[in-house]
Formats: structure tokens, sequence, C-alpha cells
């Protein structure tokens, strides 16, 4: 459904929250150790999050990654989902035609809205703060 | 959401059961034509769709691909087919042994989507998909 890279974008944006709520700011490889994910890899996704505003990166030896508690409230999933792959996953074709809508509709078109629609709703429902606070209280994990 | 074989697996299955009713067995060239997709792409797939038992095929001057006219085909095996059943059990942020006692943050949120994913697969005929196709009502080539 994600991409790989949407996939880390996620959990790194969600461990980066829950530190945040505890005081801490995050360095690279506390957060590739944390998510288990390649370091090389997961810098790239931080600096594509961090251009669209979903993370800061603060510089010096007080530096790190961290996203304060506001913003972790407004932030949804639907932001980090868009800022990596895109809005094909709300608006593509489910069989890749770039011209399918109501009008001219594939043969899924009808049936796919409402699964897309689903989608969509949960992501732009789910804020970083309420999934980061699931993993601050040990029900839910990043690793495994 | 499908990868791109898997969107041009059920392309190619939707049109051969469309070519079927009207009692056709169309070959590569005929699929790839129809559907827009690359030749040898759509040969490997409709191959493995044939071996997996999704698609029938007959050799000859008169074969090619074709389902029977009253096929219980559902979306789902086309979709188990090419991409395996991951895509409806498997978790949304990569973890191996993600499960409701070993959830990842986005586990329960995302059971229903998938849920309703799967229903959607499992209870879509595609002899009714290849019924709107004939009447002209949705599209293979857009």
């Amino acid at each position: 459904m994600f991409s790989k890279a949407c996939q880390y974008g996620i959990k790194a944006s969600v461990y980066i929250a829950s530190q945040s709520a505890i005081g801490i700011r995050t360095s690279l490889k506390d957060i590739a150790f944390n998510i288990n994910s390649p370091e090389a890899f997961t810098a790239k996704i931080l600096h594509q999050l961090a251009k669209q505003n979903i993370l800061e990166s603060l510089k010096g030896p007080t530096g790190g990654f961290e996203i304060p508690k506001g913003s972790a409230e407004s932030i949804k999933l639907a932001h980090i989902v868009s800022a990596i792959d895109g809005d094909s996953i709300y608006n593509g074709c489910a069989l890749g035609f770039d011209n399918c809508d109501a009008r001219q509709p594939c043969p899924m078109h009808d049936k796919f809205v409402d699964i897309r629609d689903n989608l969509k709703e949960m992501l732009e429902n789910t804020s970083l703060l309420e999934l980061a606070n699931g993993v601050d209280v040990g029900l839910s994990f990043l690793k495994r | 959401m499908f990868s791109k074989a898997c969107e041009y697996g059920i392309r190619a299955v939707l049109f051969i059961a469309k070519e079927s009713q009207n009692d056709k067995r169309p070959n590569i060239a005929q699929i790839s034509k129809a559907v827009d997709s690359p030749v040898p792409f759509t040969a490997k797939i409709c191959q493995e769709l044939a071996r997996a038992g999704v698609i029938l095929s007959k050799k000859g001057p008169n074969g090619g691909f074709y389902l029977e006219k009253d096929s219980k085909l559902k979306l789902i095996d086309i979709v188990a087919a090419i991409d395996g059943k991951g895509i409806f059990t498997g978790c949304c942020l990569g973890l191996q042994a993600c499960s409701s006692l070993h959830p990842c943050p986005v586990h329960d949120q995302y059971e229903d989507i998938r849920g309703n994913l799967k229903r959607m697969c499992e209870n879509t005929n595609v002899l009714d998909l290849a019924l709107d196709l004939n009447e002209g009502g949705t599209f293979l080539k857009i």
C-alpha cells in the first residue's frame, strides 16, 4: 500500500514525536536503530520530511530531530504519506490509468472509490500525536 | 495499491473475460493492444495467470486465452496469483511480526481498510466487471 520510503517515514516520525514528548531530540543513528531502518535511506527520508515542515532538524551539540507536541497533534498521517508517496494513493486509479474518473471509469472505479475514500479518511483523521502516545505507553511497537 | 504487474493482470483478465463472452480467445498481441500494456510483460503475466489456473489457454490456430462463460472467478483470485495475499495480511509499516498482540502504531486503524479491500476483492465477480465492459459503461483503455 505504502512505499518502503513511506513506511520508514511514518515510523521515523512516530519515533521522533514519541521522543520529543519526553523532551529528547533524537539523532539519525538513534532513529535508524529504533525503527530498524538503513541509515543512509533514513537520512534521505528525514530530509524530505524536514523540507515539508513535518519535523524540525536542529544543528549543534544539543541538536537533533524534533517534532514538538503541538505539531504532532496537527500533523496527520496524510501529511507524511503525501510528503513521500505523493497524492496518487488518493487519486490514483486501481488499474493504473492516468485519466480514469466517474465519467470515463475503469471497470474497478466504483468499487475502488470507496476503499480509497476510507483510506483517505483514516489518514486524515489519525494524528501523529496519538500514534506516538501508543508507542510511549508501550501499546504499540516500531520494531520487529 | 496493487503492483504494476497486478494492474496489468487485472486489465488483461477483464479483457479476456469480455472476449470470452463473445466466443473469442484473444492472443497476447490483442490483449496488450486492448489494455494498453507492454507485450513482453503482458506475456509473462498471462503465463503466470494461466499456470495459476486463473485463466485458461488453448493452443493452435484458433488458440488464445479464455475464461469459461460461467466463470466464478473473483478479483481476489487475480490479485492473489500475482501480488500474493500479503496485501490483505501484511503490516502497513512493513513489520514482520505485527499483530493485535504486538501491533505497529497504525495497526488498528489499518485493519479496517485492509478488511474492506479484502472483502471488495472477494465479492467482486470478474464476470460482472466483464459484462459492464461489454455494455460500454466502463473502459480498459483511457
